[in-house]
């Protein structure tokens, strides 16, 4: 019995879960409101300039929203979102790719919006001012990564999605994804770890 | 950081540090060098958010951008195929009409501007031309500069004529 009931709140949560994400992806505006930072975010810290992650975080929701009709509900909303967003980053690094690496390395030394944001923003105790130092680091040493090894560090460590998750949205198998993870922190261990022990 | 911690960050190899990093535990279970690099973490996390909502906030609506493309996307599937193929059949047809008319009114304009010789008089005029070729081959100097034809001398006596 206790099963039973056990199976039918699972079907309610689900279904009301259902109900929620569709509602979301009926309003455009919503979705925006919902999703738009955190997939910002990830895009900015991929593409590194302003400008063009608007665009692509735009393009990424709408086309979400004239797909929506396409999303069956195999994974997470914000895994579906950051799936059109990895392959709007791929598609732009493949058609300008010249212009994008030459962009990413001219702004390694001339520092964009974010990294501005995290030089500077509030005043903070001498550890948490330590850790906005060693964040703009880490930010500085994602330039050095590929654009895979990029993309799968900042959904694991920044939006910290589970390896499932990120195998879904990149489109690539899970050991695959463990590579390339592997290698990034290797990377970012060498640029940044030990500097603040 | 104690000289036991220090010697664990020193032992640990990329593969352990990867693991240790993604584990979700307190800061005692770590070394200093993981727990330092997780707190850069969640600072960069908690920061770059906050310059996102805060560029987010300025974006305008989407709704303008979706409602400008649904126009189109409300409009069936087979019914835009339906008029792709009408759009192609009817360019190709209009191509292929265009050649059949043009090939015919040019074999007309053909016809019509050089009047065509009867065979009488077709016979005559190549029997003409050949008894000129025989002329000139019975009657040529041996010259090479004769083969080319720049001037014709007729009755020079070449035949023994009254001269």
């Amino acid at each position: 019995m206790a099963t039973t009931l056990l199976h039918a709140d699972v079907l309610k949560l689900a279904a009301r879960e259902q109900v929620s994400v569709v509602t979301e992806l009926d309003d455009i505006d919503t979705l925006a409101r919902n999703y738009r930072p955190r997939l910002l975010r990830f895009v900015m810290a991929s593409v590194r300039d302003e400008d063009l992650a608007d665009t692509i975080v735009q393009d990424a929701l709408l086309k979400a929203y004239r797909n929506r009709a396409g999303f069956r509900g195999d994974c997470s909303l914000n895994t579906w979102l950051t799936g059109i967003a990895v392959n709007l980053i791929r598609d732009h690094a493949r058609t300008q790719k010249f212009k994008f690496w030459k962009k990413a390395s001219a702004n390694a030394v001339e520092a964009d919006e974010m990294a501005n944001h995290l030089r500077s923003s509030g005043s903070s105790p001498e550890g948490a001012l330590l850790a906005r130092e060693q964040a703009l680091q880490v930010h500085m040493a994602m330039e050095e990564l590929s654009q895979n090894q990029r993309t799968v560090f900042l959904l694991r460590f920044i939006e910290e999605m589970d390896l499932a998750e990120i195998s879904e949205a990149m489109g690539m198998p899970v050991n695959t994804v463990k590579t390339h993870l592997h290698r990034a922190v290797k990377t970012i261990r060498a640029k940044v770890g030990g500097q603040r022990v | 950081m104690t000289p036991e911690m220090q010697k664990r960050t020193n032992e640990l190899t990329d593969e352990q540090f990867c693991e240790m990093l993604m584990e979700h535990g307190s800061e005692e279970d770590g070394t200093a060098e993981v727990n330092g690099l997780k707190d850069a973490l969640a600072t960069y996390r908690t920061e770059t958010l906050d310059w996102a909502e805060r560029r987010s906030a300025a974006q305008p609506s989407l709704a303008a951008a979706a409602g400008r493309r649904s126009l189109w996307g409300a409009a069936p599937q087979w019914a835009l195929a339906a008029v792709a193929v009408m759009t192609v059949t009817v360019g190709v047809m209009h191509f292929v009409g265009n050649d059949t008319e043009e090939t015919a009114s040019t074999a007309e304009v053909t016809t019509q501007l050089a009047p065509q010789p009867t065979r009488q008089q077709q016979i005559a005029e190549d029997n003409e031309l050949l008894e000129s070729i025989d002329s000139a081959l019975n009657t040529g100097s041996g010259l090479p500069v004769d083969s080319l034809g720049l001037e014709h001398v007729p009755d020079m006596g070449h035949h023994g004529s009254a001269e």
